[in-house]
Protein backbone atom coordinates (compact mmCIF):
# COMPACT_ATOMS: atom_id res chain seq x y z
CA UNK A 1 0.00 0.00 0.00
CA UNK A 2 1.55 3.26 -1.14
CA UNK A 3 1.11 6.56 0.63
CA UNK A 4 2.06 10.19 0.78
CA UNK A 5 2.97 11.96 4.01
CA UNK A 6 2.09 15.65 4.04
CA UNK A 7 3.55 17.40 7.09
CA UNK A 8 6.91 16.38 8.45
CA UNK A 9 6.85 17.66 12.01
CA UNK A 10 6.94 15.48 15.11
CA UNK A 11 3.92 13.46 14.02
CA UNK A 12 5.21 12.81 10.49
CA UNK A 13 8.56 11.71 11.89
CA UNK A 14 6.85 9.62 14.57
CA UNK A 15 4.76 7.92 11.88
CA UNK A 16 7.84 7.02 9.83
CA UNK A 17 9.55 5.58 12.91
CA UNK A 18 6.44 3.57 13.80
CA UNK A 19 6.06 2.29 10.21
CA UNK A 20 9.69 1.28 10.12
CA UNK A 21 9.35 -0.49 13.47
CA UNK A 22 6.07 -2.20 12.55
CA UNK A 23 6.75 -3.00 8.88
CA UNK A 24 7.11 -6.75 9.33
CA UNK A 25 4.27 -6.92 11.83
CA UNK A 26 1.92 -5.16 9.39
CA UNK A 27 2.95 -7.48 6.56
CA UNK A 28 2.64 -10.65 8.59
CA UNK A 29 -0.51 -9.83 10.49
CA UNK A 30 -2.52 -7.90 7.91
CA UNK A 31 -0.76 -8.45 4.58
CA UNK A 32 -0.14 -4.72 4.45
CA UNK A 33 3.17 -3.62 2.92
CA UNK A 34 3.66 0.06 3.68
CA UNK A 35 5.43 2.09 1.01
CA UNK A 36 5.98 5.83 1.16
CA UNK A 37 6.10 7.51 -2.24
CA UNK A 38 6.40 11.15 -1.10
CA UNK A 39 7.11 13.25 1.96
CA UNK A 40 6.23 16.93 1.93
CA UNK A 41 6.97 19.77 4.31
CA UNK A 42 7.13 23.55 4.00
CA UNK A 43 10.61 23.33 2.38
CA UNK A 44 9.56 21.06 -0.45
CA UNK A 45 8.90 17.45 -1.37
CA UNK A 46 10.93 14.29 -1.83
CA UNK A 47 9.30 11.88 -4.22
CA UNK A 48 10.05 8.30 -5.25
CA UNK A 49 7.17 6.76 -7.11
CA UNK A 50 8.47 3.21 -6.56
CA UNK A 51 8.62 3.87 -2.80
CA UNK A 52 11.43 4.90 -0.44
CA UNK A 53 13.30 2.32 1.58
CA UNK A 54 12.86 2.72 5.32
CA UNK A 55 16.61 3.37 5.56
CA UNK A 56 16.12 6.42 3.32
CA UNK A 57 13.10 7.53 5.32
CA UNK A 58 14.90 7.22 8.66
CA UNK A 59 17.79 9.26 7.24
CA UNK A 60 15.25 11.91 6.37
CA UNK A 61 13.98 11.81 9.96
CA UNK A 62 17.56 12.28 11.16
CA UNK A 63 17.95 15.37 8.94
CA UNK A 64 14.83 16.78 10.55
CA UNK A 65 13.29 18.23 7.39
CA UNK A 66 12.92 17.63 3.69
CA UNK A 67 16.32 18.40 2.12
CA UNK A 68 17.15 18.64 -1.57
CA UNK A 69 13.59 18.01 -2.62
CA UNK A 70 11.45 19.55 -5.35
CA UNK A 71 9.76 22.89 -4.86
CA UNK A 72 6.29 21.45 -4.88
CA UNK A 73 3.38 22.24 -2.59
CA UNK A 74 1.45 19.60 -0.69
CA UNK A 75 -1.49 20.11 -3.01
CA UNK A 76 0.63 19.53 -6.14
CA UNK A 77 2.22 16.40 -4.68
CA UNK A 78 -1.16 14.98 -3.68
CA UNK A 79 -2.52 15.63 -7.17
CA UNK A 80 0.47 14.40 -9.16
CA UNK A 81 2.18 11.65 -7.18
CA UNK A 82 0.94 8.10 -7.09
CA UNK A 83 -0.36 6.89 -3.73
CA UNK A 84 -3.44 5.26 -2.29
CA UNK A 85 -3.48 7.03 1.06
CA UNK A 86 -2.58 10.56 2.11
CA UNK A 87 -1.50 11.18 5.69
CA UNK A 88 -2.39 14.81 6.37
CA UNK A 89 -0.26 15.81 9.38
CA UNK A 90 0.30 19.55 8.94
CA UNK A 91 -0.13 21.97 11.89
CA UNK A 92 -3.65 22.81 13.04
CA UNK A 93 -5.32 26.08 12.12
CA UNK A 94 -8.73 26.21 13.77
CA UNK A 95 -9.77 29.45 12.01
CA UNK A 96 -9.39 28.39 8.38
CA UNK A 97 -8.47 24.70 8.61
CA UNK A 98 -5.62 25.42 6.16
CA UNK A 99 -3.44 24.08 4.70
CA UNK A 100 -4.92 20.77 5.85
CA UNK A 101 -8.36 21.44 4.46
CA UNK A 102 -7.04 22.01 0.92
CA UNK A 103 -4.85 18.91 1.18
CA UNK A 104 -7.75 16.71 2.27
CA UNK A 105 -10.08 18.06 -0.40
CA UNK A 106 -7.42 17.56 -3.07
CA UNK A 107 -6.70 14.02 -1.90
CA UNK A 108 -10.36 13.07 -2.00
CA UNK A 109 -10.86 14.67 -5.40
CA UNK A 110 -7.85 12.68 -6.67
CA UNK A 111 -9.45 9.47 -5.39
CA UNK A 112 -7.01 9.02 -2.48
CA UNK A 113 -7.99 7.85 0.98
CA UNK A 114 -7.19 10.25 3.83
CA UNK A 115 -5.89 9.78 7.36
CA UNK A 116 -5.40 12.89 9.45
CA UNK A 117 -4.51 14.01 12.95
CA UNK A 118 -5.29 17.61 12.05
CA UNK A 119 -8.17 19.10 14.05
CA UNK A 120 -8.40 22.26 11.90
CA UNK A 121 -10.12 20.80 8.81
CA UNK A 122 -12.40 18.68 11.01
CA UNK A 123 -13.52 21.64 13.08
CA UNK A 124 -14.04 23.88 10.06
CA UNK A 125 -15.58 21.47 7.54
CA UNK A 126 -16.42 18.09 9.06
CA UNK A 127 -19.70 17.52 7.23
CA UNK A 128 -18.33 18.72 3.92
CA UNK A 129 -15.36 16.33 4.15
CA UNK A 130 -17.50 13.39 5.25
CA UNK A 131 -19.83 13.98 2.31
CA UNK A 132 -16.99 14.50 -0.15
CA UNK A 133 -15.33 11.24 0.92
CA UNK A 134 -18.59 9.35 0.38
CA UNK A 135 -19.19 11.04 -2.96
CA UNK A 136 -15.70 10.19 -4.19
CA UNK A 137 -15.81 6.67 -2.73
CA UNK A 138 -12.72 7.15 -0.58
CA UNK A 139 -12.10 6.33 3.07
CA UNK A 140 -11.61 9.11 5.61
CA UNK A 141 -10.17 8.47 9.08
CA UNK A 142 -9.27 10.93 11.85
CA UNK A 143 -8.79 8.84 15.04
CA UNK A 144 -5.57 10.68 15.90
CA UNK A 145 -7.33 14.06 16.04
CA UNK A 146 -8.90 13.32 19.45
CA UNK A 147 -7.26 11.67 22.42
CA UNK A 148 -3.89 10.79 20.82
CA UNK A 149 -3.47 7.11 21.57
CA UNK A 150 -7.00 6.65 22.95
CA UNK A 151 -9.12 4.98 20.29
CA UNK A 152 -12.29 6.81 21.26
CA UNK A 153 -13.60 7.39 17.74
CA UNK A 154 -12.95 3.81 16.63
CA UNK A 155 -14.41 2.47 19.86
CA UNK A 156 -17.57 4.45 19.36
CA UNK A 157 -17.95 3.88 15.62
CA UNK A 158 -16.59 0.37 15.18
CA UNK A 159 -16.88 -1.55 18.44
CA UNK A 160 -19.92 -0.23 20.29
CA UNK A 161 -22.09 -0.39 17.21
CA UNK A 162 -25.01 -2.05 18.99
CA UNK A 163 -25.32 0.89 21.36
CA UNK A 164 -26.79 4.33 21.04
CA UNK A 165 -24.25 6.80 22.38
CA UNK A 166 -26.10 9.21 24.62
CA UNK A 167 -23.28 11.40 25.87
CA UNK A 168 -19.53 11.88 25.89
CA UNK A 169 -17.48 13.39 28.68
CA UNK A 170 -13.75 13.65 28.61
CA UNK A 171 -10.47 14.99 29.86
CA UNK A 172 -9.11 15.76 26.43
CA UNK A 173 -6.14 18.03 27.02
CA UNK A 174 -2.99 16.71 28.66
CA UNK A 175 -1.46 20.13 29.30
CA UNK A 176 -4.35 21.47 31.36
CA UNK A 177 -4.72 18.15 33.14
CA UNK A 178 -1.06 18.26 34.11
CA UNK A 179 -1.43 21.84 35.38
CA UNK A 180 -4.58 21.06 37.38
CA UNK A 181 -3.01 17.90 38.83
CA UNK A 182 0.05 19.84 40.00
CA UNK A 183 -2.10 22.66 41.39
CA UNK A 184 -4.11 20.09 43.30
CA UNK A 185 -1.00 18.36 44.67
CA UNK A 186 1.00 21.47 45.58
CA UNK A 187 -1.70 24.11 46.07
CA UNK A 188 0.33 26.62 44.06
CA UNK A 189 -0.93 29.22 41.56
CA UNK A 190 -1.46 28.35 37.92
CA UNK A 191 1.34 30.61 36.60
CA UNK A 192 3.99 28.76 38.63
CA UNK A 193 2.81 25.33 37.48
CA UNK A 194 2.55 26.64 33.92
CA UNK A 195 6.24 27.66 33.96
CA UNK A 196 7.13 24.18 35.21
CA UNK A 197 5.03 22.61 32.44
CA UNK A 198 6.74 24.81 29.83
CA UNK A 199 10.18 23.80 31.12
CA UNK A 200 9.19 20.15 30.83
CA UNK A 201 7.91 20.69 27.29
CA UNK A 202 4.35 19.78 28.34
CA UNK A 203 2.98 23.27 27.67
CA UNK A 204 3.58 25.39 24.55
CA UNK A 205 5.30 28.78 24.68
CA UNK A 206 1.89 30.25 23.93
CA UNK A 207 -0.41 27.95 25.92
CA UNK A 208 -3.56 30.03 25.45
CA UNK A 209 -5.39 27.51 23.23
CA UNK A 210 -4.95 24.87 25.92
CA UNK A 211 -5.60 27.03 28.98
CA UNK A 212 -8.66 28.72 27.54
CA UNK A 213 -10.22 25.38 26.65
CA UNK A 214 -10.10 25.94 22.88
CA UNK A 215 -8.23 22.71 22.18
CA UNK A 216 -10.72 20.72 24.26
CA UNK A 217 -13.58 22.54 22.52
CA UNK A 218 -12.17 21.50 19.12
CA UNK A 219 -12.06 17.88 20.23
CA UNK A 220 -15.55 17.92 21.68
CA UNK A 221 -16.80 19.47 18.41
CA UNK A 222 -15.20 16.62 16.45
CA UNK A 223 -16.66 14.01 18.80
CA UNK A 224 -20.12 15.57 18.68
CA UNK A 225 -20.06 15.48 14.88
CA UNK A 226 -18.31 12.15 14.35
CA UNK A 227 -19.77 10.09 17.17
CA UNK A 228 -23.10 11.69 18.06
CA UNK A 229 -23.97 12.62 14.48
CA UNK A 230 -24.56 16.26 15.34
CA UNK A 231 -23.78 19.12 12.99
CA UNK A 232 -22.00 21.64 15.19
CA UNK A 233 -19.19 24.15 14.89
CA UNK A 234 -16.55 25.27 17.35
CA UNK A 235 -18.47 28.48 18.04
CA UNK A 236 -21.42 26.41 19.33
CA UNK A 237 -19.38 25.11 22.28
CA UNK A 238 -19.99 26.91 25.58
CA UNK A 239 -16.44 27.35 26.83
CA UNK A 240 -14.57 28.29 29.99
CA UNK A 241 -10.87 27.55 30.48
CA UNK A 242 -8.82 27.00 33.61
CA UNK A 243 -7.19 30.42 33.96
CA UNK A 244 -9.48 31.45 36.82
CA UNK A 245 -8.82 28.35 38.93
CA UNK A 246 -6.96 29.23 42.13
CA UNK A 247 -5.16 27.16 44.78
CA UNK A 248 -7.93 28.16 47.20
CA UNK A 249 -10.56 26.59 44.95
CA UNK A 250 -8.44 23.46 44.66
CA UNK A 251 -8.18 23.20 48.43
CA UNK A 252 -11.91 23.66 49.01
CA UNK A 253 -12.67 21.06 46.34
CA UNK A 254 -10.22 18.59 47.84
CA UNK A 255 -11.62 18.95 51.35
CA UNK A 256 -15.02 17.90 50.01
CA UNK A 257 -13.67 14.84 48.17
CA UNK A 258 -13.36 16.41 44.71
CA UNK A 259 -10.69 17.53 42.33
CA UNK A 260 -11.04 20.12 39.56
CA UNK A 261 -10.73 18.96 35.95
CA UNK A 262 -11.30 20.60 32.59
CA UNK A 263 -14.13 18.49 31.17
CA UNK A 264 -15.51 18.49 27.64
CA UNK A 265 -19.11 17.32 27.40
CA UNK A 266 -21.35 16.55 24.43
CA UNK A 267 -24.81 15.07 24.20
CA UNK A 268 -27.90 15.84 22.15
CA UNK A 269 -28.53 18.95 24.24
CA UNK A 270 -25.14 19.78 25.78
CA UNK A 271 -21.98 21.07 24.13
CA UNK A 272 -19.70 22.46 26.74
CA UNK A 273 -16.12 22.74 28.00
CA UNK A 274 -15.36 23.95 31.48
CA UNK A 275 -13.79 23.19 34.82
CA UNK A 276 -15.88 20.78 36.91
CA UNK A 277 -15.72 19.27 40.35
CA UNK A 278 -14.86 15.63 39.75
CA UNK A 279 -15.11 13.14 42.64
CA UNK A 280 -11.63 11.88 43.56
CA UNK A 281 -12.62 8.25 42.88
CA UNK A 282 -14.31 9.03 39.53
CA UNK A 283 -12.88 7.30 36.42
CA UNK A 284 -12.30 10.72 34.84
CA UNK A 285 -10.13 11.84 37.78
CA UNK A 286 -6.94 10.92 35.90
CA UNK A 287 -3.62 12.53 36.77
CA UNK A 288 -0.79 14.22 34.91
CA UNK A 289 -0.93 14.37 31.13
CA UNK A 290 -3.35 11.47 30.84
CA UNK A 291 -6.58 11.81 28.90
CA UNK A 292 -9.80 9.93 29.65
CA UNK A 293 -13.10 9.67 27.84
CA UNK A 294 -16.39 8.28 29.15
CA UNK A 295 -19.15 7.23 26.80
CA UNK A 296 -22.66 6.96 28.15
CA UNK A 297 -24.50 4.21 26.29
CA UNK A 298 -28.00 2.80 26.29
CA UNK A 299 -26.95 -0.87 26.62
CA UNK A 300 -23.44 -0.91 28.03
CA UNK A 301 -24.27 2.04 30.36
CA UNK A 302 -20.83 3.62 30.73
CA UNK A 303 -17.40 2.87 29.29
CA UNK A 304 -14.32 4.90 30.14
CA UNK A 305 -10.97 4.67 28.41
CA UNK A 306 -7.77 6.27 29.57
CA UNK A 307 -4.42 6.83 27.89
CA UNK A 308 -1.86 9.30 26.63
CA UNK A 309 -3.44 12.03 24.60
CA UNK A 310 -0.39 13.39 22.82
CA UNK A 311 3.14 12.62 21.67
CA UNK A 312 4.45 11.35 18.32
CA UNK A 313 4.69 7.69 19.32
CA UNK A 314 1.29 7.61 21.02
CA UNK A 315 -0.39 9.40 18.11
CA UNK A 316 1.22 7.05 15.59
CA UNK A 317 -0.71 4.26 17.32
CA UNK A 318 -3.94 5.85 16.12
CA UNK A 319 -2.53 6.67 12.66
CA UNK A 320 -1.45 3.06 12.13
CA UNK A 321 -4.80 1.86 13.47
CA UNK A 322 -6.54 3.96 10.83
CA UNK A 323 -4.22 2.66 8.13
CA UNK A 324 -4.94 -0.96 9.01
CA UNK A 325 -8.65 -0.16 9.21
CA UNK A 326 -8.65 1.33 5.70
CA UNK A 327 -6.65 -1.61 4.39
CA UNK A 328 -9.10 -4.09 5.87
CA UNK A 329 -12.11 -2.10 4.67
CA UNK A 330 -10.70 -2.15 1.13
CA UNK A 331 -9.92 -5.86 1.36
CA UNK A 332 -13.51 -6.46 2.45
CA UNK A 333 -14.85 -4.42 -0.47
CA UNK A 334 -12.66 -6.29 -2.96
CA UNK A 335 -13.74 -9.75 -1.80
CA UNK B 1 -25.36 -13.82 49.32
CA UNK B 2 -27.76 -13.79 46.36
CA UNK B 3 -29.27 -10.59 47.76
CA UNK B 4 -26.01 -8.78 48.34
CA UNK B 5 -24.88 -8.71 44.74
CA UNK B 6 -27.70 -6.53 43.31
CA UNK B 7 -27.40 -4.20 46.30
CA UNK B 8 -23.71 -3.64 45.69
CA UNK B 9 -24.19 -3.55 41.89
CA UNK B 10 -26.47 -0.50 42.19
CA UNK B 11 -24.24 1.23 44.72
CA UNK B 12 -26.31 0.43 47.82
CA UNK B 13 -24.67 0.82 51.18
CA UNK B 14 -25.97 -1.71 53.74
CA UNK B 15 -26.49 -0.20 57.19
CA UNK B 16 -28.06 -3.13 58.98
CA UNK B 17 -29.23 -6.72 58.40
CA UNK B 18 -31.57 -8.49 60.84
CA UNK B 19 -32.42 -12.18 60.47
CA UNK B 20 -35.83 -12.83 62.11
CA UNK B 21 -35.25 -16.48 62.90
CA UNK B 22 -38.05 -16.51 65.46
CA UNK B 23 -40.52 -15.56 62.71
CA UNK B 24 -39.83 -18.40 60.27
CA UNK B 25 -42.47 -18.81 57.57
CA UNK B 26 -44.55 -21.96 57.11
CA UNK B 27 -42.10 -23.02 54.42
CA UNK B 28 -39.25 -22.68 56.91
CA UNK B 29 -37.80 -19.53 55.34
CA UNK B 30 -36.18 -16.87 57.54
CA UNK B 31 -37.43 -13.30 56.94
CA UNK B 32 -34.63 -10.77 56.72
CA UNK B 33 -34.85 -7.00 57.15
CA UNK B 34 -32.17 -5.04 55.28
CA UNK B 35 -31.65 -1.33 55.89
CA UNK B 36 -29.64 0.31 53.18
CA UNK B 37 -28.81 3.65 51.58
CA UNK B 38 -28.95 4.10 47.82
CA UNK B 39 -28.29 7.07 45.56
CA UNK B 40 -31.60 7.61 43.83
CA UNK B 41 -35.02 6.14 43.21
CA UNK B 42 -34.15 4.82 39.74
CA UNK B 43 -31.36 2.68 41.14
CA UNK B 44 -33.60 1.61 43.99
CA UNK B 45 -36.25 0.38 41.55
CA UNK B 46 -33.69 -1.41 39.38
CA UNK B 47 -32.21 -3.07 42.46
CA UNK B 48 -35.66 -4.29 43.55
CA UNK B 49 -36.33 -5.74 40.09
CA UNK B 50 -33.03 -7.58 40.11
CA UNK B 51 -33.64 -8.98 43.59
CA UNK B 52 -37.05 -10.25 42.48
CA UNK B 53 -35.53 -11.73 39.33
CA UNK B 54 -33.16 -13.71 41.54
CA UNK B 55 -36.11 -15.28 43.34
CA UNK B 56 -35.91 -13.17 46.46
CA UNK B 57 -39.39 -12.43 47.77
CA UNK B 58 -39.77 -8.85 48.97
CA UNK B 59 -42.69 -8.58 51.37
CA UNK B 60 -42.37 -4.97 52.49
CA UNK B 61 -40.58 -1.90 51.24
CA UNK B 62 -40.33 1.17 53.41
CA UNK B 63 -38.56 4.26 52.13
CA UNK B 64 -37.25 7.29 53.89
CA UNK B 65 -36.04 9.83 51.47
CA UNK B 66 -32.94 11.73 52.47
CA UNK B 67 -32.41 15.32 51.42
CA UNK B 68 -30.53 15.63 48.15
CA UNK B 69 -27.20 17.42 48.34
CA UNK B 70 -25.03 19.28 45.89
CA UNK B 71 -21.63 20.87 46.27
CA UNK B 72 -20.60 23.88 44.20
CA UNK B 73 -17.64 26.25 44.12
CA UNK B 74 -17.70 29.92 43.28
CA UNK B 75 -14.57 31.98 42.76
CA UNK B 76 -13.68 35.59 42.06
CA UNK B 77 -14.05 39.07 43.48
CA UNK B 78 -16.98 39.13 45.88
CA UNK B 79 -17.89 40.52 49.28
CA UNK B 80 -19.58 39.03 52.33
CA UNK B 81 -22.62 41.09 51.34
CA UNK B 82 -22.68 39.26 47.96
CA UNK B 83 -22.63 35.93 49.77
CA UNK B 84 -25.52 36.92 51.99
CA UNK B 85 -27.55 37.89 48.96
CA UNK B 86 -26.68 34.63 47.19
CA UNK B 87 -27.79 32.62 50.25
CA UNK B 88 -31.07 34.49 50.47
CA UNK B 89 -31.84 34.04 46.79
CA UNK B 90 -31.04 30.32 47.11
CA UNK B 91 -33.62 29.96 49.82
CA UNK B 92 -36.21 31.47 47.49
CA UNK B 93 -35.88 28.33 45.32
CA UNK B 94 -36.61 25.98 48.22
CA UNK B 95 -32.98 24.87 48.48
CA UNK B 96 -30.98 25.56 51.61
CA UNK B 97 -27.31 26.42 52.00
CA UNK B 98 -26.34 23.90 54.68
CA UNK B 99 -22.63 24.61 54.71
CA UNK B 100 -20.35 27.37 53.48
CA UNK B 101 -16.55 27.42 53.45
CA UNK B 102 -14.51 30.43 52.41
CA UNK B 103 -10.91 30.88 51.42
CA UNK B 104 -9.22 34.14 50.49
CA UNK B 105 -6.44 34.53 47.95
CA UNK B 106 -4.76 37.09 45.69
CA UNK B 107 -7.39 36.63 42.98
CA UNK B 108 -10.33 37.06 45.33
CA UNK B 109 -12.44 34.68 47.29
CA UNK B 110 -13.23 31.00 46.80
CA UNK B 111 -16.47 29.74 48.30
CA UNK B 112 -17.71 26.19 48.65
CA UNK B 113 -21.45 25.81 49.18
CA UNK B 114 -23.36 22.70 50.18
CA UNK B 115 -26.94 22.88 48.98
CA UNK B 116 -29.76 20.75 50.34
CA UNK B 117 -33.05 20.26 48.56
CA UNK B 118 -35.99 17.95 48.94
CA UNK B 119 -35.78 16.78 45.32
CA UNK B 120 -33.76 17.08 42.12
CA UNK B 121 -36.02 19.74 40.65
CA UNK B 122 -35.46 22.12 43.56
CA UNK B 123 -31.71 21.60 43.37
CA UNK B 124 -31.58 22.06 39.60
CA UNK B 125 -33.47 25.33 39.96
CA UNK B 126 -31.08 26.48 42.67
CA UNK B 127 -28.03 25.55 40.59
CA UNK B 128 -29.38 27.38 37.53
CA UNK B 129 -29.98 30.47 39.64
CA UNK B 130 -26.47 30.28 41.12
CA UNK B 131 -25.00 29.91 37.65
CA UNK B 132 -26.95 32.97 36.47
CA UNK B 133 -25.88 35.06 39.45
CA UNK B 134 -22.25 34.02 38.93
CA UNK B 135 -22.42 34.97 35.25
CA UNK B 136 -23.98 38.35 36.06
CA UNK B 137 -21.16 39.13 38.49
CA UNK B 138 -18.31 37.70 36.45
CA UNK B 139 -17.69 34.92 38.96
CA UNK B 140 -16.46 31.43 38.12
CA UNK B 141 -19.05 28.79 38.96
CA UNK B 142 -18.14 25.11 39.24
CA UNK B 143 -20.67 22.29 39.50
CA UNK B 144 -19.90 18.71 40.35
CA UNK B 145 -19.82 16.27 37.49
CA UNK B 146 -23.18 14.57 37.46
CA UNK B 147 -23.65 10.85 37.34
CA UNK B 148 -25.06 11.20 33.84
CA UNK B 149 -24.10 13.87 31.35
Amino acid sequence: MKFIIVGFGNLGKGLIKALSQKKEFLEKRYGLSPEVSAVVDEYGAVIKEEGFSFKELLELVEKGRVVGGKRMSGREVIREVEGEVVFELTPTNIETGEPGLTHIREAMLSGKHVITSNKGPLVVAFKELEELSKKRGVEFRYSASVGGAIPVISLAKKILTGNKILAIRGILNGTTNYILTRMSQEEVPLDIVLREAQELGIAEKDPSLDLEGVDTACKITILANAVLGRNVKLKDVKREGITRITPQMMRLAHEAGFTIKLVGMASEKVLEVGPKLVPLHHPLAVSGTLNAVSLELDLAREITITGFGAGPQETSSSLLGDLVDIHQTLMGKNK
Amino acid sequence: MKALEPISKFGGNIRNVVHKREKKTKLGLVPVTVILEIGDRGRFRRMLSELKARGIRITHVGEREELRKRIVLIGGKMTVEDLREITERMEGTGAKVSDMRLSMGEKGMAVRLSLDGRDERVLEEALSLLERISEERGLLFLKALEEKA
